[in-house]
């Protein structure tokens, strides 16, 4: 479904060009889960918002191929990549406390965001539907929540909401980044479970940022490991123990477990040569 | 990285590893500067305050006539005239003299302004937002109180208490002017005091005043020098209104406002007497508002270098 | 070495009183990390913040070494104990040197030879001299940790309070900073409290640990207990499964 070849990102400054992604290819099928793993600085978050076209300037965004459904992203006009996100590409952000726009109900940023997605849709049918998926969110009390404001919310809560706005009108990818660091591990798996849900349910592909190696090994079909821009490993996600790249070992190995030893932990020791090399 | 090996002045500064206290803090200026430079307005802002302070430095060398002498047979001859480059006014004086030698006495209003109003609103706003509860209240309260009259009917208040001239017309300037400093001031420390280096300096066992000195006010002080320079144009056209008023400056003084007031007379037939001054104003304040918004850039505490 | 009992500490803002602590009592013996575990709002770092004297109306008895603590911190005291936050981000001084953020304390607490203990103490936490005169924006996040623990250690204080100290950092430089730490307490015998939500961390480093859970201590156990996993309380339990990773049938356990 979704296609990347060779994805470039590029950001011109004054003290040079930085390259944030490197040439990445990728591909996430319907109804699968690919988790993108990386630490702070790998590019992950860029091939994130890359798809989606939301690199502000000076990044600058080249690929060889990216295409969704076989439709070129990059060649298609801005008007047909804004009816294409939300609808079909959605997009999940860390902290949903930035996400909300702080001084209008709930209901309404709902109801306002799938009027914009479908111009057809009248006030009443879109009430229902930003109601129906509240309540696909486990959230118990629909209602009350339709009528607050997302201060009165928990982080919990009001990442379920963010989900409910993207999942509703049910887009066929959504890309999630880093949905659940700011939540507490017990809401975050329930988060979890809500997105687990909606791939199963509806068929939808899942690309699924994070910086947790366990979280996405035991979350994802398919773990894509990013150093500096570059995808250095890539396998199934219940492989992921048996990684062959020295990065993902590293990382590995470096992560206190709680029944691990008592001992110094592995450090990773980066080799110059994993910036050049690929998987 | 060693010392010994010859170096350029610039890789020294821009070395990431300084040797030194001074190293590291030329390193921070000079990267300032170099982030200053960039932006053309700014640089033209501070090339136009660096001629303000030559000219008030040889200004006296450069006047063809003493800015005192009149002439009232060369009253009111317009700019280009022999010997009066930018005319002269109803008393025969020379204006270009007289310009020449007010921006001293500019420069003078601004820099006493500033050395009054930028500790004491810096004193109080990190001091009411630092400790904050009735502390706070009160010196807010004051604040208030400072700000809910009128700027000149203060002034006016103070100055016909302390007496015309410059000096007391700047003292009334300056104590209604640092409200706003305050407020910027505690604004920044209601921002700063929660913040874990705060928290770790009271662990350590630094005294409020320690705090408040090393901590919070170098934070705090760009945002109070960028503005002062950009009310600095403020303050030169309330020293003016005071000279207008007969509070500031006293009339043979060549000060910039007076002389604007003086020449409004003749605004309309003999333009270049109120006009001059004016432009002096004018350009000056432009020049420390640009050099303002461009130390604002490079100031800012949240940007990362 | 540290006792806390009954801490109870209330926050009031103008509307609203929150009792961010009720009744938590604690012992950590000399030498030991002592793990803090609990979710968000759960009064974790308030117990550590209410300890270290920096926030909350307190209530309760707590001593350090023998000596009682009252409402003001000794000077005695600020030797003793010493912190690392969670944002090495924010708890760097953005316009102090390195070296000016290790000699204010020395100058605080009037201590000599102020430039053979910032070498020594930048070598002990493993920065090189070139580290001495840079500025927080020129340091990576570990780094900038280094510079907090090194601050923190400078007073060469017996008790180490650590803040989610890794939390913030990839889990390669995580590795960097629990060795360092681990280290620390082993060569100069410091007494750690470690908040933390990461149960693997709290495995990782501590003897033993309280869960808490809403201002209140829910289970008392030793690191041992947490491996084997006997816990007593569900909501260990709940914690300690959730830790483990994304598993659809313990996710409907959590559920319910």
């Amino acid at each position: 479904m979704l296609e990347i070849d060779n994805l470039r990102v590029d950001f011109h400054t004054d003290t040079g060009v930085v390259h944030a992604v490197r040439g990445l290819s990728l591909r996430v099928a319907r109804g699968e889960r690919v988790g993108i793993v990386g630490e702070s600085g790998s590019g992950k978050s860029m091939t994130g918002r890359s798809v989606l076209r939301l690199v502000r300037p000076p990044g600058v965004v080249s690929a060889d191929r990216m295409a969704f459904d076989g439709r070129d992203l990059l060649a298609l006009p801005e008007r047909e990549m804004r009816s294409l996100r939300g609808r079909r590409i959605a997009m999940v952000m860390q902290d949903p406390k930035y996400s909300l726009n702080p001084v209008m109900p709930i209901g309404r940023q709902l109801t306002e965001a799938f009027r914009t997605a479908d111009r057809s849709l009248g006030r009443a049918a879109a009430r229902a539907i930003a109601l129906d998926a509240l309540a696909k969110v486990r959230i118990t009390d629909p209602h009350r929540v339709y009528d607050a404001y997302p201060h009165e919310l928990s982080g919990g809560m009001g990442q379920r909401v963010m989900i409910a706005m993207m999942v509703a009108l049910g887009p066929d990818l959504l890309i999630a980044d880093e949905p659940t660091s700011a939540l507490d591990v017990t809401v975050q798996m329930q988060v979890l479970a809500i997105l687990d849900d909606l791939v199963r349910e509806t068929g939808m592909g899942l690309m699924f940022i994070s910086h947790d190696l366990n979280l996405v090994a035991s979350f994802c079909d398919r773990v894509v490991v990013m150093y500096a821009g570059r995808v250095v490993e890539e396998c199934a996600a219940a492989d992921l123990h048996a990684a062959r790249h020295p990065y993902t070992r590293g990382l590995l190995a470096a992560m206190p477990a709680i029944d691990g030893g008592r001992g110094d932990l592995p450090v990773l020791a980066r080799d110059p040569a994993w910036l050049e090399g690929g998987a | 990285m060693t010392a010994t090996t010859p170096r350029s002045l610039r890789s020294w500064l821009l070395d990431d590893a300084p040797a030194s206290r001074r190293q590291a803090w030329f390193g921070r200026t000079y990267r300032g500067w170099l982030h200053f430079r960039r932006n053309p307005l700014a640089v033209t802002g501070l090339a136009i305050v660096l001629v303000l302070l030559l000219v008030a430095a040889v200004g006296p060398l450069l006047a063809p006539h003493s800015p005192y002498d009149q002439n009232l047979d060369m009253r009111l001859m317009p700019p280009g005239t022999e010997g009066y480059l930018l005319g002269s006014d109803e008393l025969g004086r020379d204006i270009l003299s007289r310009v020449l030698y007010g921006a001293r006495i500019t420069l003078y209003i601004v820099i006493l302004v500033a050395i009054i109003v930028a500790p004491l609103g810096l004193l109080i706003g990190t001091v009411a937002g630092y400790f904050g509860g009735w502390i706070d209240t009160l010196l807010m309260r004051v604040t208030d109180i400072f700000l809910a009259f009128p700027r000149l009917i203060l002034a006016l208040a103070l100055v016909a208490a302390l007496g015309p001239g410059i000096e007391n017309a700047v003292i009334a300037i300056a104590i209604t002017t640092w409200p706003p400093y305050a407020r910027i001031a505690r604004a920044e420390t209601l921002t700063i005091r929660r913040s874990d280096f705060i928290a770790a300096a009271r662990l350590q066992g630094a005294s409020s005043a320690r705090i408040i000195v090393r901590q919070v006010m170098p934070l705090c002080t760009s945002s109070v020098i960028v503005r002062v320079t950009l009310d600095m144009a403020g303050i030169i056209l309330t020293a003016a209104g005071l000279g207008f008023l007969g509070l500031g400056a006293q009339p043979p003084s060549p000060e910039w406002g007076a002389m604007v007031a003086s020449g409004r007379k003749f605004l309309l037939d003999q333009w270049w007497v109120a006009a001059m001054p004016g432009i002096a104003i004018f350009v000056v304040s432009l020049g420390f508002n640009l050099l303002g918004d461009g130390l604002r850039d490079v100031l800012d505490p949240k940007s990362g270098s | 070495m540290i006792v806390i009992e009954d801490l109870h500490v209330t926050f009031r803002t103008e509307r609203h009183v929150v009792q961010a602590v009720k009744g938590v009592s604690l012992h950590v013996r000399e030498g030991e990390v002592y793990g803090l575990v609990g979710e968000s709002g759960s009064g974790k770092s308030t117990v550590l913040r209410a300890l270290a004297g920096l926030d909350g109306a307190w209530d309760g008895r707590m001593t350090v070494a023998g000596e009682r603590l009252g409402k003001r911190r000794s000077g005695h005291f600020h030797r003793r104990v010493q912190m690392v936050f969670q944002d090495p981000y924010g708890s760097l001084h953005p316009r102090h040197t390195v070296d000016r953020t290790l000699s204010e304390p020395l100058k605080i607490h009037h201590f000599d030879d102020h430039d053979g203990r910032i070498r020594r103490v930048l070598r002990e936490v493993g920065l090189d001299d070139s580290f001495r005169f840079r500025y927080p924006h020129q340091l990576s996040g570990g780094q900038r940790q280094r510079v907090a623990i090194a601050r923190a250690i400078i007073l060469e204080p017996r008790v180490l309070l650590l803040d989610e100290p890794t939390s913030a950092l990839d889990v390669s430089v995580q590795a960097e900073i629990l060795n360092l730490l681990g280290r620390l307490k082993r060569d100069l015998g410091l007494t750690m409290i470690l908040v933390s939500h990461n149960l693997a961390v709290v495995a990782h480093m501590c003897d033993c640990m309280s869960v808490m859970r809403h201002g209140e201590v829910v289970e008392q156990l030793t690191v041992d207990q947490l491996r084997d996993g006997t816990v007593q309380e569900p909501y260990t339990r709940q914690l300690l499964l959730a830790a483990k990773g994304y598993d659809r049938a313990v996710v409907e356990e959590l559920l319910v």
